[in-house]
């Protein structure tokens, strides 16, 4: 069976990366997260997004939310341990724009770590590509 | 298929274990084919499915399921499958269209094994001649993912149409007339055929296909995670989940034809669209004091634009 290509996917050089295909970055107020563009694309069509509450405590690599793509509800995981203190209200109207900016507009949640260095044990943008390479020759 | 998934024939069970046996299961991370039907009806809505989809006024019990789609009617004239393997299963699809095509190709095999023209729609309904015989829905619990589905030995679309909340009377006849002609059943084709006939074919079919073999239930084992499924399920908080906009969303009576209503001041216009083909196959307009008036394809064709014209 022939296989695809890993670079079908965005991987943004600037994000650390959860395997459960969901991206960080470091901000004033937190880790901004959101879901990779592997994640929109295997989903198809994103109808409808469940989002945590800000204030909610999160674990990470616990579900925080989940979304639904063709009949098909996918789990929204947490990168990092810590309290949601911000989540896109317009991911939540218009559940699409994971599939259109899932990197800048599809922004999910602003989780406010509980620990410092929380990021260190996630992925960076190379191993993420790895990972991809390994998995699209399954594909 | 590494490690096949035991076989359990419940067959015939009450309507709230139909839905705990797939959600426990997979809670427990436990692979499994089951196969069951409820003993009495009830409605299931999807996941993110706003509450007031479901019609109370139609006296049915209802519950809330972890995987998606919309609102169904179920009844002891359908046969379910529950499909729960395992998110890590060595060579596993890496996407629903995957573990769709994966969980339904027995159900797929045993259909045509009765020498009908069986295919799977996706993303998930299973059609005959084109006319929808299963409905089916999935998504990952926990570790595990799970895909379930009904096929219908009989249906009736008025007793469906009776559960939905629509926006207007009129709707639920052409609702119900509208699934009338897009669905089909096996008893349709055979009217002899039994739901413990079609709980063995599947049975076969899933052996056949993967290897799995039948085991006994282990009813004492699973109890206490069937028990927690149940509370689960009907908590109030989760099972009364609304949703902004509710009431004139897009109402599936296939994949790929839906019945759209919008609201104008010249009346209540409601559709029945193919999106495959981006058509409106029919519609109507509903005005006060005056008969519904059934609309020629091209006068509607503003219904097909994302905004309702």
């Amino acid at each position: 069976m022939a296989t695809q290509p890993a670079s079908r996917w965005q991987v943004r050089d600037d994000f650390s990366y959860h395997p459960r295909h969901h991206w960080c970055r470091e901000q004033a107020d937190g880790v901004l997260m959101g879901v990779t563009d592997y994640t929109q694309e295997r989903a198809g069509d994103i109808l409808y997004v469940s989002l945590p509450v800000p204030g909610e405590t999160v674990r990470a690599g616990e579900p925080m939310g989940s979304i639904e793509s063709g009949k098909w509800v996918g789990q929204l995981y947490a990168p990092v341990s810590g309290v949601v203190v911000a989540v896109n209200e317009r991911v939540a109207a218009d559940p699409r724009l994971l599939n259109r900016d899932p990197y800048e507009a599809g922004w999910i949640a602003v989780i406010r770590p509980d620990a410092a260095g929380s990021l260190d044990a996630l992925w960076d943008a190379d191993r993420y590509r790895a990972a991809l390479e390994e998995m699209a020759e399954d594909l | 298929m590494n490690a096949p998934p035991p076989i359990y024939l419940a067959g015939g069970v009450d309507w709230m274990t139909t839905q705990t046996l797939y959600h426990g299961l997979a809670e427990r991370g436990e692979e499994a084919v089951v196969l069951c039907w409820p003993t009495s009806p009830y409605v299931s809505l999807g996941c993110h499915e706003p509450y007031e989809d479901f019609r109370s006024g139609s006296g049915l019990a209802v519950m809330r399921r972890q995987v998606g789609g919309s609102l169904v009617y179920l009844d002891q004239r359908q046969v379910f499958y529950h499909v729960i393997l395992s998110l890590a299963r060595p060579g596993g699809p890496r996407s629903p269209e995957g573990w769709y095509r994966l969980a339904l190709g027995p159900v797929v095999h045993y259909l045509r094994d009765l020498g009908w023209q069986a295919e799977l729609r996706l993303p998930a309904d299973i059609l005959v001649d084109g006319l929808k015989i299963s409905g089916n829905a999935g998504g990952q619990l926990g570790e595990s993912i799970v895909v379930v589905g009904n096929l219908l030995l009989d249906f009736s679309p008025q007793e469906m149409a009776e559960a939905r909340a629509l926006p207007h009377p009129a709707m639920r006849s052409l609702f119900a007339e509208s699934m009338g002609r897009h669905l089909t059943t096996l008893r349709a084709r055979r009217p002899d055929i039994s739901g413990q006939e079609v709980m063995r074919g599947l049975a076969a079919a899933f052996r056949e296909d993967w290897g799995s073999k039948t085991a006994p239930i282990p009813w004492s084992r699973w109890r206490e995670a069937l028990a927690q499924a149940a509370r689960k399920l009907t908590d109030p908080e989760w099972l009364l989940a609304t949703r902004a906009g509710a009431g004139l969303g897009p109402v599936k009576v296939r994949e790929g034809v839906y019945l759209q209503a919008v609201r104008r001041p010249d009346g209540l216009w409601i559709a029945e669209i193919d999106t495959g083909r981006s058509a409106v196959l029919r519609a109507w307009r509903t005005t006060p004091g005056l008969s519904e008036v059934l609309v020629d394809d091209e006068k509607a064709a503003w219904l097909l634009t994302p905004a309702g014209g």
